[in-house]
């Protein structure tokens, strides 16, 4: 199953998300931030960060979960590919990031994102597969 | 979105285009643009946009939108609107992510003549001395002492710091300094992301360009802003860095909170405000000011770089080079300002987004050089055609609460823009036109790429022809960094 792919908005950025459950979604999405950052090939895992977010919502939730990740990397330089949650409900989660810190000799930031909005933003289940959808402002 | 319902619009005259009031409207929507960019509008939602904005709490006159608009978060791209002081609301989506984002333009003494053969090597050396590209860190490390007094004072803190002269202050709007910012109302998080980013481009949309002054429509107005033909000039385009957007964010979240609670309704969620006069409206109006003056203080320092390189690269004094500001101003901001509004003179909030100040002769806003004939009003085109000077009108305070459009706007989103560079060699093709351009990364520049974004004449055209500005002089690129 294919992970996500982008599509256009103006002068911005959209993913579309795939998953088999809400978390894949989640998952995926985080994995799609950090690709569009700074493509995954070259990213390893020795380091892991756990967090909590909470929200009105599931969709806003995926907002502030997508929103603590790109803080993370700008402010600490955490990469991160994988990521394993320990409970995912409509407003909370909890979940382990895997991945490694900026090194300018291996990586490089290819998009800035100056931050996930909530223009369209949307979780939902269709036949048994969930997909998401957020918009990036470039 | 096609289930979208068309915008109803009614032409007013050749760039003028009303949205009348319909359900809960408070005022109609006003629109400049020509039927040719009217086209292109309609092919957003942008229009609808409007609409949405036309509904909330205390708008006054007109939502309006300048002929650059663009689909952006809950208010468009080249809107302007503005609320009672009392009574009306203040938005985050309504500034933007960018809080502050705006031009800088610097005159010199020198001529196209001058910089023959030269111009590669004083963009390397600019690329070289400019921190610019995702993520870029300044050279500077401050402490949360520091960054507070930078909040506090913006353009101040950097000439006070030996970045720049005292003259600077007198040419940028509002002296690069915007009352009532209070560093107690921003969160950690955005000073974590401010911190190691102040004195640095950005990247995207964001430049430096080294251009000349190839055309003047109006002499003496270009006279008095110091242009000349041929002349050289720096145009800087550059933000609050990642302390706006988390003080946008952060905002965006409360205020959504807050019309929750409230029960305000809304025809779109990223419309999120609340009253100017409450709490969170208040907070928010001085966490906006401290990214305003975090930006202002980091094109000063920009400028105070780009001074020094041209300098050492050209081995002659500040004095002989005369590289004076000419002037700075923001396109992505909420003012407290006076107007006339039916003959009666009101304190008013006026969101500008993707929309610059045009304010006329004799207003005291505009600096003292400038009294005589107005504020100057930078427009930025793309990095292959042009850039434009205006100066502001008495119509555009009549009619648009003193204010106008921002810059060219993309017709070709960023994948678009990719595709069409796929196998060329821009570099080339934009050398061959006589533009050296570095930039960060290859993917910003195909981004970025000319043919991406709007003539920018044609919208300047428009607010020109329509009398909210006027023609003063243009530029054109000749080196250029993109972040």
């Amino acid at each position: 199953m294919k992970r996500y792919e982008t599509f256009d908005h103006t002068a911005d950025l959209g993913i579309r998300v795939f998953g088999r459950t809400c978390e894949e979604v989640f998952a995926n999405a985080a994995y799609a931030l950090f690709d569009l950052l700074t493509g995954l090939d070259h990213v390893r895992e020795n380091l892991s960060y756990t967090f909590q977010v909470e929200a009105e919502d599931r969709e806003e939730l995926l907002i502030r979960f997508l929103s603590e990740l790109l803080f993370l990397c700008e402010s600490e330089g955490y990469l991160f590919q994988r990521f394993s949650f320990a409970h995912l409900n409509q407003k909370s989660l909890k979940v382990v990031a895997y991945g490694e810190t900026f090194d300018p000799s291996r990586h490089e930031f290819k998009t800035e994102i100056k931050a996930v909005t909530y223009h369209q933003v949307e979780v939902k289940e269709n036949h048994g597969t969930w997909e998401g959808r957020v918009i990036f402002d470039l | 979105m096609n289930d979208q319902k068309k915008i109803r619009l009614e032409k007013i005259d050749d760039y003028r285009w009303r949205i009348p009031r319909t359900g809960k409207m408070q005022v109609e929507g006003l629109i400049y643009a020509d039927e040719r960019l009217l086209r292109e509008i309609r092919e957003d939602e942008s229009t609808k946009q409007v609409a949405n904005v036309a509904h909330l709490p205390g708008i006054l006159k007109y939502s309006l939108a300048m002929p650059d608009i663009h689909w952006g978060y809950g208010f468009p791209i080249g809107g302007v609107a503005a609320f009672d002081w009392q009574e009306g609301v203040i938005s985050p989506g309504g500034v933007g992510y960018d809080i502050n984002c705006g031009t800088r333009l610097i005159s010199t003494n020198l001529s196209v003549q001058d910089l023959k053969g030269k111009i590669k090597d004083l963009v390397n050396a600019l690329y070289q001395n400019i921190p610019s590209g995702v993520g870029s860190k300044g050279a500077l490390r401050l402490s949360v002492h520091e960054l507070r007094q930078v909040l506090k004072d913006g353009s101040a803190w950097a000439v006070g710091n030996g970045y720049g002269w005292p003259e600077d202050l007198e040419r940028t709007e509002d002296r690069g300094c915007m009352e009532g910012a209070n560093p107690e109302v921003i969160s950690d998080r955005a000073v974590d992301r401010g911190r190691p980013q102040l004195g640095t481009l950005g990247s995207g949309n964001h430049f430096l360009e080294v251009g000349f002054v190839d055309e003047i429509y109006n002499p003496q107005v270009a006279r008095v802003f110091g242009l000349r033909k041929d002349q050289v000039t720096v145009l800087l385009h550059s933000g609050s860095r990642g302390l706006g957007y988390q003080v946008c964010d952060d905002f965006l979240k409360k205020m959504g909170e807050r019309v929750r609670q409230s029960g305000l309704e809304l025809p779109d969620r990223q419309l999120a405000c609340d009253y100017i006069r409450s709490a969170t409206g208040q907070d928010y109006f001085s966490g906006m000011a401290c990214a305003a003056n975090y930006a202002w203080a980091n094109r000063q320092m920009l400028m105070h770089w780009t001074r020094e390189v041209f300098e050492r690269f050209l081995q002659m004094g500040p004095k002989e080079l005369g590289m004076h500001l000419v002037y700075d101003l923001c396109h992505n901001i909420a003012k407290r300002e006076w107007h006339m509004v039916d003959g009666e003179r009101r304190e008013v909030c006026v969101h500008r987004k993707g929309a610059t100040r045009a304010f006329p002769a004799g207003h005291p806003a505009v600096p003292e050089a400038y009294r005589d004939v107005g504020q100057p009003v930078l427009i930025p085109g793309d990095m292959g055609r042009y850039s434009f000077v205006l100066v502001g009108t008495e119509q555009a305070l009549d009619e648009t609460f003193g204010s106008t459009c921002h810059g060219a706007g993309r017709v070709q989103s960023r994948t678009q823009a990719k595709k069409a560079s796929k196998g060329r060699a821009l570099h080339r093709e934009l050398e061959d036109r006589g533009i050296f351009v570095m930039a960060a990364s290859r993917g910003t520049l195909v981004e970025e790429a000319p043919e991406a974004y709007k003539d920018v004449s044609q919208v300047v055209e428009v607010v020109h022809q329509a009398g909210i500005s006027r023609k003063v002089a243009r530029l054109r690129p000749w080196g250029v960094i993109k972040g």
